[in-house]
């Protein structure tokens, strides 16, 4: 009688109780598969964003690069600042003062700021 | 009863005895192939993109980058109406539609239609939402001051492999290794990450150019070529301590940006493929050579007043009679017949040592590709003329680079040294990858190298060929060069053909740069003293004032503004 009532105990709990387990763990290996291929998916489309991102600072890098050559950086200073190239004559030196990176005149393109004055008159320097 | 059990755990059975069967041969069986299926629809190769490593100036302003565009293609097999969409697609790329077509319709599953697209035209392309079309990133060379310092750079061909300059000679440092990543992708062709890194790229290089003095001669240059109409003109400035070459520029030239419409002779880097014979530049080597050797002093005396020198049956003439002059006098004036009879005292055989030990006739082994080595015969192939030739700078060829490196070594005190572009090379992390050490090589003493220092002041100085070439506030050591070119048709020397120079260092007592000028086939004049000295003064007050070196004559009078 002991023996037919354990025997019903196993069936009773164990066995579902089995069921249960193997269910939640195919269950759960499903759910960690599903929340990987999720986070794959997310950093794919991070990916594509970075690349956008990076297409675009590498295009601005570029135009820097253009923005601050010499020969538009000269055109500037003389066509629209009205700059000249210190005349050496009228620089001197100052030791021990910081390095910076431009230096330039300050005195009016003494042709005015007419556009042929770049070809005389100034030069921005470094 | 007990009937129907049976029937029923044989059916269940069988069932399961087939799936296993079947899965048998699909596991076992038929696992390689089916595999390899499967992972053909699940799997997506895609290249790493490999990125050239950015070209900068010795400040570190950029002179060579990348840009990230996409490059079109097709699957022709995927392509809907091949006539509508090459339509629609040269409408948008500018492309004419009949070679889109033939694209469109070529056999295979791959055919580029248009690489390295700009972002506006791959903007439209995508929202013509065209069957049968990819994008594959690619990167694009761009060079973002266009002509500046073009035959120097170089550039590559549409594979980013390095074809001329610096882009060719350091093309294993700028590159980088490639590779194939394999991603996973779902059944609407979406791919999952593996979160590789995507992206290799190459070394950077630093130069030792400074792009300021680039542009400035660069710019002068260019006013020279305008105001001699000359066919061509060369400039190169250099570090006479250390061979580094702040800037270089030859003209005609070309833009980086647009090479497919540049000439080969554009693209040409004259500093160190042309040789031409220098003329009186080259009086150096007789008159270092006599002042190591002893054969003259200062104040040796040469009577000149003839104006003329015989030697065989040529006759040597100089530009006017100058009387008796001292050797000082001979270099200063640029006196032929004074010249040659130093070379005549010299020898043959003693000229030829010191060119060679100034390192004409060899390469000068600058780290940019086409080097030529020039000429200069060995004494055992002179002419009974060259005695009267090679001491004047005639039957030799040099590159200009070997001439102002030569005058680099009375700059330095005696030392030969190596020229160089290439300043060091640093990795992507920007940790230093190498660094060039380059030797030099002692060729005339200290003392020698002084005392025609101070001959060749004289020649900036009243009295002098190159008065033109002084520079206010400093004094400028150099010899100014004027010589025929040899007419191909006669085969003599042309009476309207020359090639005029100069070629110094400024200050003379402590230089902080060396310079050659030379102006091909000038107009209207052709003295060098005339067409390239001034241009040297030019370049040598701005480029003293861009690197802020002092005046010597204390004549500052009002700060303007100082750094």
């Amino acid at each position: 009688m002991i023996k037919l009532a354990q025997k019903s105990m196993v069936s009773c709990f164990l066995k579902p109780l089995f069921v249960v387990l193997l269910l939640g763990g195919i269950f759960g290996i499903v759910w960690l598969r599903s929340g990987i291929l999720t986070m794959e998916y997310t950093i794919s489309e991070l990916e594509s964003k970075k690349m956008e991102r990076l297409r675009a600072a590498k295009m601005l890098l570029a135009e820097r690069a253009v923005l601050l050559s010499m020969q538009k950086v000269e055109r500037t200073a003389v066509r629209t600042l009205g700059l000249v190239f210190p005349d050496r004559t009228r620089v001197v030196l100052v030791k021990g003062a910081a390095r910076g990176p431009l230096k330039a005149s300050f005195e009016k393109n003494r042709y005015g700021f007419r556009d042929e004055s770049a070809a005389e008159g100034g030069r921005f320097t470094r | 009863m007990r009937k129907r059990g049976i029937i029923l755990n044989t059916a269940i059975c069988f069932v399961f005895v087939i799936v296993v069967v079947r899965l048998f041969d699909i596991m076992i069986l038929n696992h390689e192939r089916l595999y390899a299926r499967a992972r053909m629809q699940q799997l997506k190769g895609e290249d790493i993109r490999v990125r050239r490593g950015m070209i900068l100036d010795r400040h570190g302003r950029d002179l060579a980058v990348n840009l990230e565009l996409e490059s079109l293609y097709c699957d022709p097999a995927g392509i809907d109406s091949p006539e509508k969409s090459a339509m629609a697609l040269s409408s948008v790329t500018g492309k004419p539609s009949r070679a889109i077509l033939t694209k469109l319709s070529s056999e295979g599953h791959f055919a580029w239609i248009e690489r390295k697209l700009g972002p506006d035209t791959t903007k439209k392309v995508k929202e013509l939402k065209l069957k049968g079309l990819g994008f594959v990133n690619d990167s694009k060379r761009y060079y973002p001051k266009g002509h500046l310092a073009s035959q120097i750079i170089g550039f590559v061909n549409i594979d980013n492999k390095g074809i001329e300059g610096i882009e060719l000679k350091y093309d294993g440092y700028l590159s980088s290794g490639g590779g194939k990543v394999l991603f996973s992708r779902d059944a609407s062709g979406k791919t999952l990450s593996q979160g590789v890194e995507m992206e290799s790229k190459g070394n950077d290089l630093v130069l030792t150019l400074d792009e300021g003095l680039q542009y400035m001669i660069e710019v002068e240059l260019d006013r020279a070529m305008d105001q001699w109409r000359a066919s061509a003109a060369t400039a190169i400035m250099m570090d006479p301590f250390t061979g580094e070459i702040l800037a270089l520029a030859n003209r005609p030239s070309f833009s980086l940006n647009a090479i497919s419409g540049s000439k080969n002779f554009e693209r040409r880097n004259r500093a160190i493929t042309d040789s031409y014979e220098p003329g009186s530049t080259f009086k150096i080597i007789v008159g270092t050579a006599a002042l190591e050797e002893k054969v003259v002093s200062l104040n040796s005396t040469f009577d000149c007043s003839r104006g003329t020198i015989e030697i065989g049956r040529r006759v040597v003439h100089d530009s006017h009679k100058h009387g008796v002059l001292t050797f000082k006098e001979v270099i200063q004036q640029s006196s032929n017949v004074g010249s040659i009879m130093v070379g005549m005292r010299l020898g043959k055989e003693r000229i030829y040592r010191y060119a060679k030990a100034f390192g004409f006739g060899e390469k000068t082994g600058i780290d940019l590709p086409g080097e030529v080595s020039g000429l200069i015969r060995p004494p055992e192939r002179w002419s009974g003329v060259s005695i009267g030739s090679v001491p004047i700078g005639q039957e030799v060829a040099v590159t200009p680079l070997q001439v102002l490196r030569a005058y680099c070594a009375i700059a330095n005190g005696g030392l030969l040294v190596t020229p160089h572009v290439v300043a060091r090379i640093l990795s992507p992390e920007g940790e230093e990858v190498w660094r060039p050490t380059y030797g030099s090589k002692r060729v005339i003493s200290p003392r020698t190298a002084e005392t025609f220092k101070d001959i060749l002041k004289t020649v900036t100085e009243e009295g002098g060929t190159a008065k033109s070439a002084s520079v206010s506030g400093n004094n400028v050591a150099g010899k100014t060069g004027t010589a025929q070119i040899i007419d191909p048709r006669t085969r003599r020397y042309s009476t309207e053909k020359f090639v005029s120079s100069f070629v110094g260092f400024v200050p003379a007592d402590n230089p902080k740069i060396a310079m050659i000028v030379v102006v091909y086939e000038p107009k209207g004049q052709i003295y060098g003293g005339v067409v390239a000295a001034p241009v040297f003064k030019k370049i040598a007050e701005n480029a003293l004032s861009y690197l802020n070196v002092p005046r010597e004559d204390g004549e500052g009078s009002m700060l303007v503004v100082a750094r």
